[in-house]
């Protein structure tokens, strides 16, 4: 499942365009026979917390990998101005694995993970998109989706793994991008990068998870 | 000398042929020294001196600032209005009555980083000693670099949104620039981002520090 906040006024195109990269790559997964099916796509119009609650609640019993492209404050998730997901409804991910690109989640929200059988992978404070204007969009999209990728691309890696992997992804760009860009740039890179946080079950590898039964 | 160095000296009572001003000048280069006194042989009155700094915020400034301008102006209401717009510009406290200063006036003065004190009587190489050191500073603090590096940009570019937080706001180098000047919370932090990457480079052995 994934959340795209893409009415949102100043990143909605961002968030989009982060929706669409991994959309793509899910399309060529499913090519070379990955079990895998986006159940549904929740743009702003529909992201509030009675609908995140009533989907979340029909795929309770199900391998569930909930994705949010969205705002975020230590507490909670955010979209238009409300919460949609928050201390009232996180229990419903905490069988699955939860991996989200907003701001600060992973302070306090996230790590409500710890000791449950899913995982969450975030931030732990605020964060940047690069726009266009920077040339550094496609580099920061391809960073807030590496560990996504590299979980589905390596189906028995553990989640203490995939972030291990996501730094060294994000060491990777700024090495790139450090002769080219300006230390402003590469310094909020490396902000996200510190920021990176994982809690709830270190070990979980989709491999184990698509083998439990409910 | 970097032909962006200024130093200002506002005095209503220097005039223009005494020897820290002609050494100065001598030191610094003649188009780098700016002397702001109510006589005329000066650059301007020391009112407009303060709004000379204003319109060049992006120089890299230091100002020798009389405390005792007289006609309703006094050094600490300048380095107030300074301060309110940056806290980049660097400044040399002089009075011949530092007895007459108060506890409260002293506080105002550290809280809003008047670096150095000297007195009126002291000569013009001790005077100008403080303006090497603080020209020291300009140059190596991260914050100084950063805004020296900004106002280079050319403003079309300074206008363009670079990024945005996740929390909602939008930022241009305009806006980081102000940040950075006026030392707030965002500015602070990407001070702290340079030096994280500046050690994360040299640790992870991808830059090496040039002796």
């Amino acid at each position: 499942m994934i959340v795209c906040d893409d009415q949102d006024a100043i990143l909605g195109d961002y968030f989009k365009a982060c929706k669409e990269d991994i959309e793509g790559f899910f399309t060529e997964q499913k090519k070379n026979g990955f079990p895998l099916e986006i159940v549904e796509i929740i743009y702003s119009n529909n992201c509030h917390a009675a609908y995140i609650d009533q989907q979340l609640t029909a795929y309770q019993n199900q391998h569930l990998i909930m994705i949010a492209y969205s705002h975020g404050l230590p507490h909670a998730l955010r979209c238009k101005g409300t919460n949609y997901i928050d201390s009232y409804n996180i229990y419903l991910l905490f069988n699955a694995c939860f991996y989200t690109n907003a701001c600060s989640v992973g302070a306090t929200l996230g790590k409500q993970f710890e000791g449950k059988q899913g995982a969450f992978i975030g931030f732990s404070k605020e964060v940047v998109a690069f726009q266009k204007a920077s040339g550094m969009m496609k580099a920061s999209i391809d960073c807030d989706n590496c560990g996504l990728k590299y979980i589905f691309c390596n189906p028995t890696a553990s989640i203490q793994e995939t972030y291990r992997t996501m730094k060294a992804f994000y060491n990777q760009i700024i090495d790139k991008y450090t002769d080219i860009y300006d230390p402003i740039t590469i310094g909020q890179l490396l902000n996200t990068r510190d920021a990176l946080k994982i809690y709830g079950n270190r070990d979980f590898t989709l491999q184990n998870y698509l083998s439990k039964e409910w | 000398m970097d032909p962006n160095f200024l130093f200002i000296i506002i005095d209503d009572n220097l005039r223009a042929n005494r020897p820290l001003v002609q050494e100065a000048k001598q030191k610094y280069g003649t188009p780098n020294v700016k002397l702001f006194n109510k006589k005329r042989d000066a650059d301007g009155t020391p009112k407009q001196g303060k709004e000379y700094i204003l319109t060049n915020l992006g120089k890299k400034m230091v100002v020798l600032l009389d405390m005792d301008l007289g006609s309703g102006l006094n050094g600490f209401d300048i380095l107030e209005e300074i301060r309110r717009k940056s806290a980049l510009v660097f400044f040399i406290f002089t009075t011949g009555q530092m007895e007459k200063i108060s506890i409260e006036q002293w506080t105002d003065l550290v809280n809003k980083e008047a670096i150095f004190f000297v007195s009126n009587t002291a000569d013009s190489a001790a005077k100008l000693n403080f303006v090497d050191k603080a020209l020291h500073q300009i140059e190596t603090r991260i914050d100084c670099v950063l805004e020296h590096w900004l106002t280079e940009l050319d403003e079309e570019d300074r206008s363009k949104p670079i990024y945005a937080s996740r929390k909602g706001q939008q930022w241009t180098f305009n806006d980081i620039l102000r940040e950075i000047r006026e030392k707030t919370d965002e500015g602070i932090q990407i001070e702290k981002n340079i030096i994280s990457l500046t050690l994360d480079l040299i640790t992870r052995g991808k830059r090496t520090i040039n002796a």
